[in-house]
């Protein structure tokens, strides 16, 4: 019997060693059915593929039975897509972020801080990035210098770093020490998903709420208007934000006003953003590397403005090797260069943009003239340039420094000259010269530390200069024969500057995984200088000779300072807390303002694909930009809060879902609602020149309340991208002196929807579709027909006329507003080696006229029309870029 | 790329035209309009018109004027006499000063009844006139022009917010200058004649007769007055206007508070009145006296005023480029203004 028994013992272990021994695994599976069904797979290859696979024969089974099968009793998830597997960990082993359980704990004897920075092959850092322990779920975030750090207990670890757009890299690391490591990650435009669940920075994850990221590869899509990528144009795409004035680069971000963005390029503010009245963003796509935009819930280190943060970082340069691009559009050109001044230590990056349509206008207009029989010869100059350089220097893995200048400049002159004769002998010469130049220059030196593998600092000295020039000449010379009659000469000059001298310092401390404290001080001294005059003019004649000058300036010297300190703290796996506090000063012409934003957020995520999240802010403005008009005009100005005015401020409440359905699409929904105090707005101009002397005293003070819905959704499968976005909006303001009631915004756009999708057709063709659709601005319009009083008193008279009366502020709605923009890219690579792209892009594809505005009329018959005006028909541009 | 360039194609073909925006969607009805300014006086004017909603009107609508409203018109509780004068104005009789407190209530037929209130402001004296030539340059002639500038100061109520209009009056001359001599006596036609002409001699009489005069509200150049916002030369060189409503000037006390000031006016020294009467005109040139007038309005008024300033000069506005203002308007349920105001005025002074 005890031989039966062993016998049967040892049958059923050999019968068992032979299966095993037979038994493939799960590696070797996925080969045959690749080779088999013809499928393909795409997974990370840190998957465990190499355990054996202990299931039934696929060979009989259908693909999803057999996928079943293979991976039912795996840590591995699939999912299908056409002819792809996608292949991953399940998702509550793989990217939970949690804390250890006790036990756990109690465990670990000691733990260590891995810190480095993540970087792509050139040794460009990048922002955003998600580091992660594999084993334990726990990750952390690269933040705006590329630093992170993880604190992580005694032993072996598989760190995880990704990032959009680039293959992720894992390091096995042992840790018995603090560890600096930098991940350097390879570019793959080709990635066929993104897993949403591994980027901490995705809507999912973060505990913000209404921060978006944008990188080069979302501002440098195939369709550009007029062939230059735009920063602000893609902002403009964003759920939440108006756009303005069509064509023009209006930022509108919860009903705020365009002055209420606060502009960021490499830490130093900007206060003009925009070129060509507002045509193109002062931004060169070239150069930058990441944008981070927040309009809802800011984080406790941004200041300043009431509606948005828009953080542009730019490149740093090439470490390696020398490369940039030449691009050649419609109406500019721009030149990117970068390199290694030291290979491996110092780079530098050097962008240049420039209109060049004034190469063609100079000959055109001197043509035109020499041609012309008029004695009236016209010369027409227009050009912007923008450059952005940086150099960067690493002197060790602690320490890094840079500086970044930026330059950007618009410069428009006149010049007509006039000749008239009288009779034979008498002759008169008039020229008139006219010279416009606005522009910003920036510089920024930032020096990063990192004091401990947890602490990791910047420290940014700043310069900011901004003016707006404008200077007139006319000469009158009148003579008779040869004799001079008459010589008059009139100048006037305008200029409004701003000079801000400041630093900011700030602090990234992570004690451990589940806190990320950032902590801070800025100090900002700013030179307000609007409205500098002077005013020149002569009159000599045969009998006498008058000049009169005459000259003005104002001066606002103000010095602003604050202070901040925010904590995100990972509770547990399901709630996460962002909490802060930003304390500002503010000082003017003696008089200090003190204000305290608090600034909290929270993430709930009971699931790893859905999370909701709520957030509160407050924001104070310190700073306006003084302006009659929907347009970015070099005449306006900015000037700071005085001691007879409050400083604006806004609290903000937003409230938002994130739901992951499946692996490619995102869809979140946010509410919010804001409230803004004395906002300011000039009260009594109609020119584009509302006075500076006494600006204070002219405008109105009032309230907005702004609230409403956002709806957005992403969409991505192989080659194809889709993004969609739906807002319901309200914007209301009311300032008592102009409108005793609540009154619609211009730009209150009840709904909004933006549809975009990116399609890599070929290899070397892609294709960029933005359809966009708005409920119309709203316009006055006049609604009734009085006759006018005889003031002051009121009697009765012969000559008394009629006129229309406005009863209501924005009282009329524009018919709704819709655009189709496309854009492809045709690539090519040469024998060279050299990449070239055509681009073609169409503004407006099917040419609908959108009413920019409206007004009443008069027909013969006497009856009222309404004149509805647009102009902007499709427009076609090109452009050429050579990389090399 | 076969599919691109058909899919391009298909997008031209649907080519729009804009949207075509119908007047009828202005939702609106006629109103009751009222402009009523009582002062310091015993007499005071009333206008009572229906409003013509734009989309209901036609060459052919008549003028809407009410002559049988019921208005019910009190100072300071106690209500006045009300006389219907034509064209839709009514006068009203009753001695009214600064402090009244003036309501109305208006009723007409087919109409919500409309009401307001306002108050009779305090006058602010206003004195010392002078008046010398100065030369500026001229925007509008692109040339040196010698102006008459016209000074006046006030003391502004302290801790009020108060609103002004100030207005310069110009009295024009007609008439010429006699000189008599021991054997003869001649005419000169002119000041400016005289002046450039005569050589004084002791034993001569001279005379400036004054036959006639007119008046006139003048249009003032600001660039020497910073409190009425002068244009700025940018502004000015791209010809955005700047008038005011029936040549009055307003500013408010927000920056000069409490304090003594001096207005400074400034009038083109060569601008000519005269009077036509049928296919005649006579010029009034032989003199000019200035009269400046200082008048402390309501806030009410004051706004009303800005409102149709900047309606009027926003040129931006009209092509959606700037906000425009609506019209002040303090009459409950209707259109109009009752705004109180209360005027002071220099001695005039001669050129």
């Amino acid at each position: 019997m005890k031989l039966r028994k062993c016998v049967l013992l040892f049958f059923l272990l050999f019968v068992s060693l032979v299966i095993t021994a037979k038994a493939k695994t799960m590696r070797q599976q996925i080969e045959w059915l690749r080779n088999e069904k013809k499928i393909n797979f795409v997974y990370d290859s840190s998957l465990p593929l190499d355990r054996p696979y202990k299931g039934k024969s696929l060979k009989k089974m259908t693909i999803p039975q057999a996928l079943q099968s293979l991976f039912a009793n795996s840590d591995i998830d699939f999912s299908i897509n056409g002819d792809y597997i996608m292949l991953k960990l399940k998702t509550e082993v793989k990217f939970s972020i949690h804390t250890p359980h006790r036990k756990e704990q109690h465990d670990i004897k000691h733990n260590y801080t891995l810190s480095g920075f993540a970087e792509d092959v050139n040794g460009e850092r990048l922002i955003n990035a998600t580091i992660q322990d594999m084993a334990t779920g726990l990750a952390t975030m690269t933040n705006s210098s590329g630093f992170f750090s993880i604190t992580l207990s005694e032993g072996t670890h598989n760190i995880r770093c990704g990032y959009i757009g680039f293959d992720d890299k894992q390091e096995k690391v042992n840790l018995k020490s603090n560890v600096h490591l930098n991940f350097i990650l390879k570019e793959n435009a080709n990635i066929k998903e993104i897993v949403i669940t591994a980027d901490l920075n995705s809507p999912l994850m973060t505990t913000q709420t209404g921060k978006h990221s944008f990188g080069k590869q979302d501002v440098k899509t195939e369709f550009a208007l007029l062939s230059s990528p735009d920063v602000i144009k893609t902002l403009q795409r964003s759920s939440g934000v108006a756009s303005g004035v069509e064509l023009t680069t209006g930022l509108y971000v919860h009903g705020g006003n365009n002055d209420e963005n606060l502009f960021l390029i490499d830490g130093s503010p900007l206060y003009q953003v925009n070129h060509a009245l507002g045509l193109f963003s002062a931004f060169n796509s070239d150069v930058v590397k990441n944008i981070d935009f927040y309009k809802g819930g800011f984080p406790a280190r941004y200041g300043g403005r009431l509606s948005s943060v828009v953080d542009v970082r730019t490149d740093d340069g090439d470490l390696n090797h020398y490369h940039g691009s030449y691009r050649l559009g419609l109406l500019d050109g721009s030149l990117q260069f970068e390199g290694p001044i030291r290979k491996g230590k110092t780079s530098f990056n050097f962008g240049l943009r420039r209109s060049w349509i004034d190469i063609l206008s100079r000959p055109a207009f001197a043509l035109y003239n020499k041609s012309s029989s008029s004695d009236d010869k016209l010369n027409l100059c227009y050009f912007f340039h923008d450059l952005n350089a940086k150099i960067t220097n690493i002197f060790n893995n602690r320490n890094r420094m840079s500086l970044s200048v930026y330059s950007g400049e618009d410069k428009l002159n006149t010049k007509d000259d006039c000749n008239d004769s009288y009779g034979t002998s008498y002759n008169d010469k008039d020229i008139t010269k006219n010279d416009f130049n606005w522009g910003n220059f920036n510089m920024a030196l930032l020096f990063e530390h990192q004091f401990s593998p947890k602490l990791f600092a910047n420290f940014n000295a700043i310069y900011t200069y901004n003016i707006s020039k404008f200077k007139s000449q006319e000469d009158d010379l009148g003579k008779h024969g040869k004799d001079v009659t008459e010589q008059t000469h009139y100048e006037h000059e305008y200029k409004s500057s701003i000079r801000d001298y400041g630093y900011r310092m700030s602090f990234d401390y992570r004690p451990s995984p589940h806190h990320h404290i950032r902590f801070g001080n800025d100090f900002t001294w700013h030179f307000f200088h609007p409205q500098t005059r002077y005013l020149m003019s002569s009159c000599d004649n045969s009998t006498s000779k008058d000049t009169t000058s005459m000259s003005s300036k104002n001066n606002y010297p103000a010095r602003e300072c604050s202070i901040y300190g925010e904590d995100e703290m990972i509770i547990n796996s399901h709630w996460s807390i962002n909490a802060g506090i930003n304390a500002s000063l503010f000082s003017i012409h003696g008089k200090t303002f003190t204000n305290i934003n608090p600034r909290f957020a929270m993430k709930y995520q009971p699931f790893d694909n859905l999370s909701f999240k709520a957030s509160y802010t407050s924001m104070t403005q310190y700073v306006h930009k003084i302006s009659n008009s929907f347009l970015e005009l070099p005449t306006d100005y900015w000037v700071p809060t005085t001691e007879i005015l409050h400083p604006m401020n806004s609290w903000q409440l937003t409230t938002g879902a994130y739901f992951l359905p499946y692996n490619n699409l995102l869809i979140s929904v946010e509410g919010y609602y804001k409230h803004s105090n004395h906002l300011l707005q000039y009260a009594s101009w109609s020119g584009l020149e509302p006075p500076a002397a006494r600006w204070d005293k002219a405008v109105m003070d009032g309230e907005g309340r702004f609230y409403g819905m956002e709806l957005d959704a992403s969409y991505k499968i192989s080659n194809f991208l889709l993004r969609g976005s739906y807002t319901l909006s309200w914007n209301q303001r009311k300032y008592e002196e102009f409108y005793p009631k609540w009154y619609f915004d211009k730009f209150d756009n009840r709904h909004k929807i933006d549809l975009s999708a990116r399609w890599q057709i070929t290899h070397s063709i892609s294709a960029f579709a933005d359809w966009t659709f708005h409920s119309g601005n709203h316009i006055t319009i006049p609604t009734q027909y009085v006759p006018m009083p005889n003031v002051p008193e009121g009697k009765p008279s012969e000559n008394s006329t009629s006129d229309f009366i406005y009863e209501k502020p924005n009282n009329f709605m524009l018919p709704n507003y819709h655009r189709l923009d496309l854009g492809f890219d045709f690539h090519h690579v040469t024998k060279h080696n050299h990449e070239r792209i055509f681009n073609v892009s169409f503004y407006n594809a099917y040419c609908h006229f959108n009413s920019m505005y409206a007004e009443v009329k008069q027909k013969q018959d006497g009856h009222f029309y309404i004149k509805n005006h647009a102009y902007i028909p499709v427009i076609p541009s090109f452009s050429y870029t050579i990389k090399f | 790329m076969q599919k691109i360039i058909y899919f391009i194609l298909l997008l031209f073909m649907l080519v729009s035209c804009k949207d075509d925006i119908s007047i009828n969607t202005i939702n609106n009805s006629e109103k009751l309009v009222v402009y009523c300014f009582p002062t310091e006086s015993d007499t005071t004017y009333m206008q009572v018109v229906r409003s013509v909603p734009v989309k209901n009107y036609t060459n052919t609508v008549d003028e809407k004027t009410i002559d049988n409203a019921e208005i019910n018109y009190n100072v300071n509780g106690k209500a006045s006499n009300i006389e219907y004068i034509g064209k839709g104005f009514y006068k009203i009789t009753g001695l009214q000063k600064k402090g009244d407190n003036i309501s109305f209530n208006v009723q007409a037929e087919g109409l919500p009844s409309v009401s307001a209130t306002t108050t009779i402001p305090e006058s602010v004296n206003i004195s010392e006139p002078t008046a010398k030539e100065i030369a500026l340059y001229d925007q509008n002639s692109e040339s040196t022009q010698k102006f008459d500038q016209v000074t006046a100061t006030f003391t502004d109520t302290p801790n009020t917010h108060d609103y002004y209009a100030v207005r310069l009056l110009v009295k024009s001359y007609d008439g010429y200058v006699k000189v008599s001599s021991k054997n003869e006596t001649y005419n000169f036609p002119d000041l400016k004649t005289y002046k450039q002409n005569y050589y004084p001699d002791p034993a001569d009489t001279v005379t400036f007769v004054y036959q006639d005069s007119i008046y006139n509200v003048a249009e003032i150049n600001r660039s020497s007055e910073d409190l009425l916002s002068p244009i700025s030369e940018v502004d000015d060189n791209f010809g955005f206007s700047n008038e005011s409503y029936q040549n009055m000037y307003i500013f408010d006390d927000a920056s000069i508070n409490g304090k003594t000031y001096t207005l400074h006016l400034n009038i083109l020294s060569n601008i000519s009145y005269g009077v036509s009467t049928g296919t005649q005109y006579k010029s009034y040139d032989f003199g000019k006296a200035y009269q400046v007038q200082l008048i402390h309005l309501t806030p009410q008024y004051y706004y009303f005023l800005k409102s149709l300033n900047q309606i009027r000069n926003n040129d931006m506005a009209k092509y959606g480029l700037s906000q425009i203002s609506p019209t002040v308007s303090n009459v409950t349920s209707g259109l109009g203004l009752l705004g109180g105001w209360i005027t002071s005025q220099t001695d005039w002074v001669k050129k």
